[in-house]
């Protein structure tokens, strides 16, 4: 049996070098060595994926990187899953997250999906040309914290709008968080429309999710 | 110089030369004016535009007298090639742009390729062509922007844009296969266009941002792409404006550094399709300026062709690497080579009037190149050609290797110019 310390290093070297199938090899090696599984998620695929976020931040990685660390991170965290002890299962911040409507841009919501994912956040993925009621639907139902919308296009931004109009006619406005992101966006738009905040990248959109529902620490323990 | 008109101060600023004022315009495609207003106003309306050329050459004109821009642009969005490759599309609204519902491959390796020539004659490619045709005749002294979606948004709106990302790393042959797939659809429709009559090429590549792909992916994907296909626009004779969006100091940062290392410049040499020397710096048929050294044997020696005329580049480089066996598609050769006519001073464009045709060329090549006393001096076709006009699509739009170079494959470089 090896050194548990060095088979997390090497899960987190194989989620910051891309390597997908050598981050699936190590987890099922973890599982074989009875290694604790949430451990292995925690210490080995989240904080790569950590280090892969901080490359990014300072733009050694970017954008088909990021997408690739995420995979690897994906394949270990499949088959660790399943190991996962009952009690490892911390309830989460929810997140619903979308495109708003009229768009069909969603590199930069997919990446800040994964970021959460990655951060201790269940995210709710909407997908892409969402309509504002399906957003103030969906939050609701989820029970979510945080409301996240993306756009990349001047033109369907005020769909925002639409969505923050909705949560207040619903009457449900206090119960969410509403952050909002994508190309045309700024934090001038973002208290004129009045979301509760904005981020201008996805490292940073984990930033300001947690700030948003005041987490202490990142929660770990992930949904693949 | 206060008598230019609007198009001649545009291609004298795309030459470098100097203007009265700089000239204000807006392409069109993904950058147009047709805003809800003038729409309203004369009725002139999207999403009809897109698909109709008459409403499309109407709106373009709105735009310009509401505006003030000093240019026509066609068309108003950034899906006539996807749709055209095969990609679901959202038609829009009045007040918002169409775009991709659903890409049609989910990746690179999934894409079904067709003849970039069949496919440029129909769909909405006809439309925007024939709208810009449309411009052109009846405003002579505005210049008619075509403006085409870049090869790397293209291609991310055909293939799943998250898989092609990953797949720019994990597959790169792919990828470059599936955008020459693109670029050569794109060469082709800009052909059409400038045939019709437009005066400049717009590219639109907002997915090519270094932003997205970081330097290394932008110089290795998008930086050659985008090359490519401003030189193959170039050789039609047109100039070429391009927009990216994002912020590029760091990519340009990452590329001033490594060319202190000379070491590594080595950018041709990995274009799989092209010859190393397939594009010579400096030798370009845009602007149309007669070269500095007439040096066409030279240059063929330099490069290392056994072609008569090489492939352009300039004496002294040295072919580095096997020519390759069967480069995938010949027409590209006859575009890539941009040193077709360097000396004719002339900006005309489209299939040029005396070129042989392809079935002559073909037959009585051998004997003419081999007997250069036999062969009519090098012209260039605004000389009165001696050679009867070819059809308009000749072999370098076929798929055919050519067997034989024509003579005024050097015409200009030998002294004609």
């Amino acid at each position: 049996v090896s050194d548990p310390e060095r088979l997390f290093q090497e899960l987190s070297d194989a989620v910051v070098e891309m390597e997908e199938e050598r981050a699936a090899a190590l987890a099922r090696r973890a599982v074989a060595e009875g290694v604790d599984a949430y451990t292995a998620i925690d210490r080995g695929l989240v904080h790569g994926m950590g280090r892969a976020s901080q490359l990014f931040e300072e733009e050694d990685y970017f954008i088909p990187e990021l997408l690739l660390c995420s995979d690897a991170m994906y394949a270990g965290l499949a088959v660790l899953q399943p190991h996962l002890r009952r009690d490892a299962h911390a309830v989460k911040p929810k997140v619903v997250i979308g495109v708003v409507e009229g768009d069909t841009h969603d590199i930069g919501k997919n990446l800040v999906k994964i970021m959460l994912d990655a951060s201790g956040f269940q995210v709710v993925d909407l997908g892409r040309d969402v309509p504002p009621q399906r957003f103030v639907d969906a939050a609701v139902a989820e029970g979510a914290r945080i409301v996240a919308l993306s756009t990349l296009m001047t033109t369907t931004m005020d769909g925002m709008a639409e969505v923050v109009r909705l949560l207040e006619a619903a009457g449900v406005r206090e119960r969410f968080r509403v952050m909002i992101g994508g190309g045309p966006i700024s934090q001038a738009f973002a208290t004129r429309i009045g979301a509760d905040g904005y981020s201008a990248n996805a490292a940073e959109a984990v930033r300001l999710a947690k700030r948003l529902i005041d987490v202490p620490a990142p929660v770990p323990e992930l949904s693949a | 110089m206060t008598d230019l008109t609007p198009k001649a101060r545009l291609l004298k600023v795309l030459r470098k030369e100097p203007v009265d004022r700089p000239p204000v315009i807006c392409t069109g495609g993904m950058m147009n004016a047709a805003i809800v207003e003038i729409m309203e106003r004369t009725g002139h309306t999207l999403p009809r535009a897109h698909f109709d050329d008459r409403l499309m050459t109407a709106l373009a004109e709105d735009v310009t007298d509401a505006t003030g821009f000093e240019n026509l642009g066609v068309p108003f969005c950034m899906t006539v090639e996807a749709e055209l490759l095969g990609s679901e599309i959202d038609p829009g609204t009045l007040a918002c742009e169409p775009k991709i519902r659903r890409e049609v491959f989910p990746s690179v390796s999934r894409v079904e390729y067709q003849d970039v020539r069949v496919l440029a004659g129909s769909g909405r490619i006809q439309t925007v062509v024939a709208a810009a045709g449309r411009l052109a005749r009846a405003h002579p002294d505005l210049p008619v922007i075509a403006s085409l979606t870049g090869p790397v948004s293209t291609t991310a709106s055909i293939v799943d844009p998250m898989s092609f990302l990953k797949e720019l790393r994990k597959d790169p042959e792919g990828a470059h296969r599936a955008l020459d797939y693109v670029t050569d659809l794109l060469v082709e429709y800009a052909r059409l266009a400038l045939a019709a009559g437009a005066t400049a090429i717009a590219i639109g590549d907002p997915t090519a941002t270094g932003e997205i792909l970081g330097p290394k992916m932008f110089e290795a994907f998008a930086l050659r792409h985008l090359n490519e296909l401003t030189d193959r626009v170039h050789a039609l004779g047109a100039p070429v404006i391009l927009h990216i969006c994002g912020d590029l100091k760091r990519v340009r940062a990452r590329r001033a550094s490594r060319s202190r290392r000379p070491a590594r410049r080595q950018r041709a040499s990995r274009c799989p399709r092209a010859p190393p020397c397939w594009r010579p710096p400096g030798a370009r048929a845009w602007p149309w300026r007669p070269p500095a050294t007439a040096a066409a044997p030279a240059a063929s020696a330099g490069c290392g062709s056994t072609r008569p005329g090489g492939c352009g580049a300039q004496p002294g480089t040295t072919r580095t690497g096997p020519w390759p066996a069967r480069p995938r598609c010949w027409a590209i050769w006859g575009w890539s080579c941009p040193r077709p006519w360097p000396g004719c001073a002339s900006s005309a464009r489209g299939p040029r009037p005396g070129w042989p045709s392809p079935r002559t060329s073909a037959r009585s090549g051998t004997r003419r190149r081999d007997s250069p006393g036999s062969t009519p001096e090098p012209s260039c076709w605004t000389r009165s050609p001696a050679t009867p006009p070819g059809p308009a699509s000749g072999w370098w739009w076929t798929s055919a290797p050519p067997r034989w170079w024509p003579p005024w494959w050097t015409c200009g470089t030998a002294g004609s110019g």
